[in-house]
This record gives structure tokens, C-alpha cells and sequence, in this order.
């Protein structure tokens, strides 16, 4: 009996991917013999304990209180961390993925780049878990960690923005401090203004960002002029990040460097530090950094809301960290009953929020509530928390080309930080993406 | 007289003759040269040729459009262009630094020994734990600039600069591999013949003669053997890109392999990366034959 062409080029297909599937084992066996992360990782230990790997980027002991909590909870599971560096993490995970390695189980994935790391196969379907989190979980946050209607990571966390000032930098140079009402936030004109001022007083530097060249802090900058996020069109593969409001608001941020406010050659790392060792006039970061404020000898700081363009609308950064789980994982239902944990549960949500802000609805109650308790500059980071995440908060696109997007406009932020001209470069990121992002278009 | 000795021999090897032991022996090699060499060269190959948006997901042919896909993106061009100018720059460089260091410290100086271990110390460092070490000297208010500054000079920028990155880059690894190619080069002077320096002394060779017409043909071998192996391994230069620039600023330190890097771990497009995998072993055979017939052309 014949069999038509299509069949047979679906029957080679299909040998195909067999054999891609194939070879890809013999890799993964290759990868895991090899590397030290392989060994004994997702492994069922002789006396009938399940190890999970869970790869993340966080600070050493932001899992501890939680995993701890799980274990006693479960005692035939045991969580191993592996902890990278934050700018690893997508290369680290997409090696091991791309290599079939079953030494991963779960793995922190940044919201915004769920989309493509589910189209890329990179992630379970959480199935029932989606279901279960409905009115647990904030659900804005829920929607975004979905890709075409199913849940392939549950998120644990949000963030927002905040504008942190040394009080003794701005004194000593007779500055106002800024305003505490989150709705009156100070502009990013005067804020420059301000620290330029600082500096004549002795500050070393004006102002610095916490994620520098990241996409994450400075989104709100041109979204804050109405230049939009930086992808339009049908699901979003259409960059637009040369547009006037671009332009303005990166040649803004350019000066900052180029006027010796900011600091050039630093890392992300390395920004936190410049404003705890008390050097620093104004700082933008988010929440989790007010732990190594606190704990910064003679650092005199508050807290005041994002800031925002002369003229224009308030806006800051949002979204967070979720976890997924491997494919690759062996054991699959084992790594959903951690997530289960540490995202849907009331007190295991708590527990994994280590001063970030979390989204289970109890959890996040008792996280304002706790800071409001403390009074004083936590209570008012709290005021400037609860009003940016109810009212300008703006978030990632959420597209297979985000990942694309943000490696493309973090490099074109890193260059205009260190002089190109804004402009210039926003056109050459423009050219890059709309070929990029074709690919995507099928 | 006849006499049974060869046929003796003949049945000891038995009717394979050489070859049993000949396999014992190449066998673990040319093994390790298939599964290691040749089956992943086959492998970028035939990767290069098929192609996958979608990381895991299944991919399809595209043959040579993976090629030309590849050559009109300025991004892979520029890479080709940043590769050709630090190999340009960085291999006669390090090897004529190299050279000089080890005709230096061949002759009898008190303390040369110290002053050649100082100069390879740095090879035992990883590659990456050098370059997170040069990352706090290149800072713009680092130890570099620090210096700069007590002797009245304004401060460099190093690899905040498109203009700078570059050289900075070649100062790292220059830094770390100069030490290790003069010590081929240090073995190579210790075996020339010192009656050849005695010969052309006594023909009335000054010590430029001498350099140029005794010690650089008699290390001829080691000098290609450094000349090709310095070449490829800077043809591979990764980690201190990686660490202290990603490839920036502007693209000018964006050499090929952080190139490929990206495109198979950031953007998780196996074909593209497999595809640039194939261009820079083309070119690295094409340099390195290249080599070889210039070094063997010339009589010693």
C-alpha cells in the first residue's frame, strides 16, 4: 500500500526526532558524567529520600528558612541548592536544558522571560497547580507566569521601586529631602539636580541605579514619558525603542554617567554598596535592599516613591521571580509539592519571601503588615510599596522574544552608559531586534 | 645456505603482520580523535544546517540559508572584524614579547630565576579569576587609574571604552599567556648548539647577528609550534570577554566565541551557533595551514 508524501515526510520527522531525542540522551549522559552538578542530583537516595535540585540566582539563605519548613513537612523529599550568579542563571539553565539533564528539577525563572523558556520546552505544565493558585495568588502575577492558557511556573514574588536618599548627604548640602507621599514623587530632573549638589557638598556620587543597564529598572523611564515598553504589535515581536520618548529619557540617563553623577564601571553587584558605605546621595533599588541599609553602620537613609519625569506619568518596575520545573526532572511530582509549598501556602510563602515582596494573597498582607508594624521609614516603605503596585507599576512584555529583547536593550543600555550616543544606539538596537524578533514571526 | 630467521619472524607476527599492535596502540587515539574531534565537527555540521527558533523543539532544514542568514547579520560580521583585529594585534604581540623575555632570561642574570617564575606565575591563575582580577583594575577609579594619577596624568577608561576595551582585553591575556608561550620558547634556546654563538662570534657577529642569523632560525620549530598554538588559543579567547565585557561596549570586544555563546546559551538557537562553530574552524584551519606552509617554506 502506498502511503502519500506527507506521510512519509511525517514518518522522517518523526525517525528524526527520535533520533535528536536519542542523541540528545547520549549527551545528556555525556553532561552528567562530567559535570559535578550531574551526580547525584534529582536522585532517590538509598534509603528512600527524594533529592531535588532547585538551580536559582538568589543570596545565600533566601531558601533556607523555607526549605527547611518543607522538609519537616516532608520528610521523604530534600532540597539541594544550586545557587549561580544572577547573570549566569539563563545561560546555566539553558546549557543544562538544552542538554536533556535530568540534575535539574526546578529552576527560578524571571517572569517575563517564562514565554519563551515555555515555547523553547523548557518547562512543565504545572497542570492543577494553575487551578489551585487561582484567588491565592495575585492574579496579575498568575497570568503572567502562563504561555497559551497553562500554567508553566508559579511566581513568588513581585517587586517595585523605590527611591532610597542618605538624609546626612542631602542636609549637609542643604537639599530638601524628598517628599514621603507616594503619590508626590520627586522628578528624575531634580533628582539629578539634588545629587549634583550633593556631590559639591562631598558626596562622592549623586546617584546610582541598583540593576544598571538592566531592562527590569530602567523600563519605567521612557514609560514614564509614554514611550511605551519597547515591543508593539502582534504578540509584541515589533520593537519600538527609538521612539522621541526613547530618546529623551535615555539621553537623560546618559548625562547622568556623563557628568560623573553615576558612577561608570561598576556592576549591578556593586551598586547596593556604594550607597550603604554612606557615599551615595540617592539610590534606586527595590525593597530586598533596605536589609543591608539597615544593617550598614552610620547609614542615615529613607525612603521616598519612584520618580518620575517632569511632565510626565509615574511609573516603575514590577514582576519577579517564579519556579518552574525541568522536563527533565525525574521526579516531576515531588518538585511540584515544593512549589505547592513555597508559593501557594500561607506560611510557606512567607517563609521564601526574604524581604522581597510576595504574591500569595495571605503572605503579602502579612509582609505589609509586619512593615507597617515597625513603624517609622518601614512603614513608609510599605505606603510607597502598596501604592506603586496598585498604581504604576508597568510590566515586561510578555512575548517568545522577550529574552531577544532584553539581551539586545541591556547591551544598548551597558553602551550608552558608557558614552555611545543615545540616540545612535536606540536606531542600531531597533535594526537588531527587527531582524532578531523575525525569526519569531515564523 | 638459507637460513629460517624470516619466516621464523613472519609466523611470530602472525598472518596480520604489525596491524594487532599497531591497533593496540592507535586505537585509544584515534578513538579519542573520532568521538572527540571528529563526531562533533560532524555533528556542527550537520547541526548548522537545520534550525529552530524554539530551543527543544524540532527543527527543520534550512541548509546554506543558515549560512547566508549568518553572513548578512552585522552582528556575526562585526564579531569576524573584532576577531581579525585582536588576532592581528594580540599574536605577534605576545610572541615577540615572549621571545625577547626568554632570550633574557637564557643568559646568566642574577635573580632569573625568580624573574621567570613572576612571569609564568600568572598561567597557574584560571583564565576567569584573572580577568575578575583586572575587572578592579580597569575600574575608572581603580588602581590603574590611581597611579595614572600620582604622576599628573588624567585617567584612562579602559573597558568603558570602545576604543580602549579592546587593548585592555589584549593586556589580560596577554598577561596571563605571554609567561607560558616563553617557556617553550626558553626550552627551545636551551638546546641550540653553543658553538654555534662561539662559530659566528669568532666570524665577528655582534649580538643582533647573532639573534637574527643563529637563534631565530635554530628555534624555528618551537617558534611555529607557539606561532600556530598561540593563534588557535586566542582564536578561542572566551572567558575574559565574557567576564569583564559580554562583548561590549559598542561590539568591540565581541570576538567570535563569545558570539557563539550567546547565540547557543542566551538565545538558545543551536543552528546559528553551530553555523558561526563551523565558520571560525574553517578559519582557524585556514590560519593555521597557512602557518605551517610559511614556517616550512623558508630554509633554516
Amino acid at each position: 500500500m502506498a502511503t502519500s508524501t506527507a506521510d512519509r515526510a511525517a514518518d522522517r520527522r518523526g525517525r528524526c526526532r527520535a533520533r535528536g531525542v536519542a542523541r540528545r540522551r547520549v549527551l545528556a549522559a555525556v553532561v552528567a558524567a562530567v559535570l559535578p552538578g550531574g551526580c547525584g542530583a534529582g536522585a532517590s537516595d538509598g534509603d528512600g529520600t527524594t533529592t531535588l535540585t532547585f538551580v536559582n540566582a538568589q543570596d545565600q539563605g533566601t531558601f533556607d528558612q523555607v526549605i527547611a519548613g518543607f522538609e519537616r513537612a516532608n520528610p521523604g523529599i530534600r532540597i539541594r541548592q544550586e545557587v549561580v550568579p544572577f547573570d549566569d542563571l539563563n545561560s546555566a539553565v539553558q546549557y543544562r536544558l538544552l542538554s536533556e539533564d535530568p540534575g535539574v528539577d526546578l529552576f527560578d525563572v524571571d517572569a517575563p522571560r517564562l514565554a519563551a523558556f515555555a515555547a523553547r520546552g523548557f518547562l512543565v505544565d504545572l497542570g492543577e497547580l494553575g487551578e489551585r493558585a487561582r484567588g491565592r495568588v495575585d492574579p496579575e502575577a498568575l497570568a503572567g507566569t502562563t504561555y497559551r492558557g497553562r500554567q508553566y511556573a508559579l511566581p513568588r514574588w513581585t517587586s517595585t521601586q523605590l527611591l532610597y536618599y542618605n538624609r546626612g548627604l542631602l542636609d549637609k548640602a542643604g537639599v530638601a529631602a524628598p517628599p514621603g507621599d507616594p503619590r508626590s514623587p520627586m522628578t528624575w530632573e531634580d533628582v539629578a539636580a539634588a545629587g549634583r549638589a550633593a556631590q559639591a557638598a562631598g558626596a562622592r556620587w549623586g546617584l546610582a541605579f541598583d540593576q544598571i543597564d538592566r531592562y527590569y529598572q530602567l523600563q519605567p523611564l521612557p514609560e514614564s514619558l509614554g514611550g511605551g515598553p519597547g515591543l508593539t504589535g502582534p504578540d509584541l515581536l515589533t520593537p519600538q525603542v527609538a521612539n522621541p520618548a526613547w530618546v529623551r529619557a535615555f539621553t537623560w540617563y546618559a548625562s547622568l554617567f556623563e557628568q560623573g553623577v553615576a558612577p561608570r564601571g561598576v556592576s549591578p553587584e556593586q551598586t547596593g554598596p556604594l550607597f550603604a558605605s554612606g557615599n551615595t546621595a540617592f539610590f534606586v533599588g527595590g525593597p530586598w535592599n533596605a536589609d543591608a541599609f539597615d544593617q550598614a553602620r552610620g547609614l542615615d537613609y529613607d525612603v521616598a516613591p519612584f520618580p518620575v519625569f517632569a511632565g510626565g506619568r509615574p511609573a516603575s518596575s514590577t514582576g519577579s521571580w517564579a519556579t518552574g520545573v525541568s522536563p527533565f526532572s525525574r521526579h516531576q511530582e515531588a518538585a511540584k509539592e515544593f512549589i505547592a509549598y513555597l508559593a501557594l501556602d500561607p506560611t510557606g510563602a512567607w517563609e521564601a519571601s526574604s524581604r522581597n515582596i510576595p504574591v500569595q494573597v495571605d503572605a503579602f498582607e502579612r509582609y505589609l503588615g509586619t512593615l507597617r508594624g515597625q513603624g517609622g521609614r518601614s512603614a513608609r516603605l510599605a505606603e510607597v510599596v502598596a501604592h506603586e503596585l496598585a498604581s504604576n507599576a508597568v510590566a515586561r512584555p510578555r512575548t517568545v522574544g522577550y529574552v531577544t529583547f532584553e539581551t539586545a536593550m541591556n547591551k544598548a543600555f551597558a553602551d550608552i552608559r558608557n558614552g555611545s550616543d543615545p540616540e545612535r544606539r536606540l536606531r542600531a538596537a531597533e535594526a537588531e531586534l527587527t531582524r532578531a524578533m523575525a525569526k519569531y514571526r515564523g | 645456505m638459507t637460513t629460517a630467521t624470516p619466516r621464523t619472524a613472519v609466523g611470530r607476527r602472525g598472518r596480520f603482520g604489525d596491524w594487532p599492535i599497531a591497533v593496540t596502540f592507535l586505537g585509544p587515539a584515534v578513538l579519542a580523535a573520532v568521538l572527540l574531534r571528529l563526531w562533533p565537527a560532524a555533528r556542527a555540521v550537520w547541526d548548522s544546517l537545520r534550525s529552530t527558533p524554539f530551543g527543544l523543539a524540532p527543527t527543520t532544514w534550512v541548509g546554506l540559508d543558515q549560512y547566508r542568514w549568518l553572513f548578512t547579520d552585522p552582528a556575526f560580521l562585526n564579531s569576524l572584524k573584532v576577531t581579525a583585529l585582536f588576532g592581528i594585534v594580540v599574536n605577534p604581540l605576545q610572541i615577540a614579547v615572549a621571545l625577547a623575555l626568554a632570550v633574557l632570561f637564557n643568559e646568566r642574570i642574577r635573580g632569573v630565576g625568580l624573574m621567570r617564575t613572576l612571569v609564568f606565575l600568572p598561567v597557574a591563575i584560571p583564565q576567569s579569576v584573572s580577568a575578575v582580577i583586572w575587572a578592579v583594575a580597569f575600574r575608572p577609579d581603580g588602581p590603574l587609574n590611581g597611579v595614572l594619577a600620582l604622576f599628573g596624568l588624567g585617567g584612562l577608561r579602559y573597558l568603558t571604552s570602545p576604543g580602549q576595551a579592546l587593548a585592555s582585553i589584549v593586556v589580560v591575556v596577554s598577561w596571563i599567556g605571554v609567561g607560558y608561550w616563553m617557556m617553550f620558547l626558553i626550552a627551545g634556546l636551551k638546546e641550540i648548539d653553543p658553538n654555534l654563538y662561539d662559530a659566528a662570534a669568532l666570524d665577528g657577529a655582534g649580538r643582533w647577528a647573532r639573534f637574527r642569523y643563529v637563534t631565530v632560525p635554530q628555534l624555528r620549530r618551537q617558534l611555529a609550534f607557539v606561532l600556530v598554538a598561540d593563534t588557535v588559543s586566542n582564536l578561542l579567547l572566551f572567558a575574559p570577554v565574557q567576564i569583564l565585557t559580554k562583548g561590549g561596549p559598542d561590539g568591540s570586544t565581541d570576538v567570535l566565541m563569545n558570539d557563539i555563546f550567546e547565540r547557543a546559551y542566551t538565545e538558545a538557537d543551536v543552528g546559528a551557533a553551530a553555523a558561526a562553530t563551523v565558520v571560525l574552524t574553517a578559519v582557524a584551519l585556514a590560519i593555521v595551514v597557512v602557518q605551517f606552509r610559511l614556517l616550512s617554506s623558508g630554509k633554516d
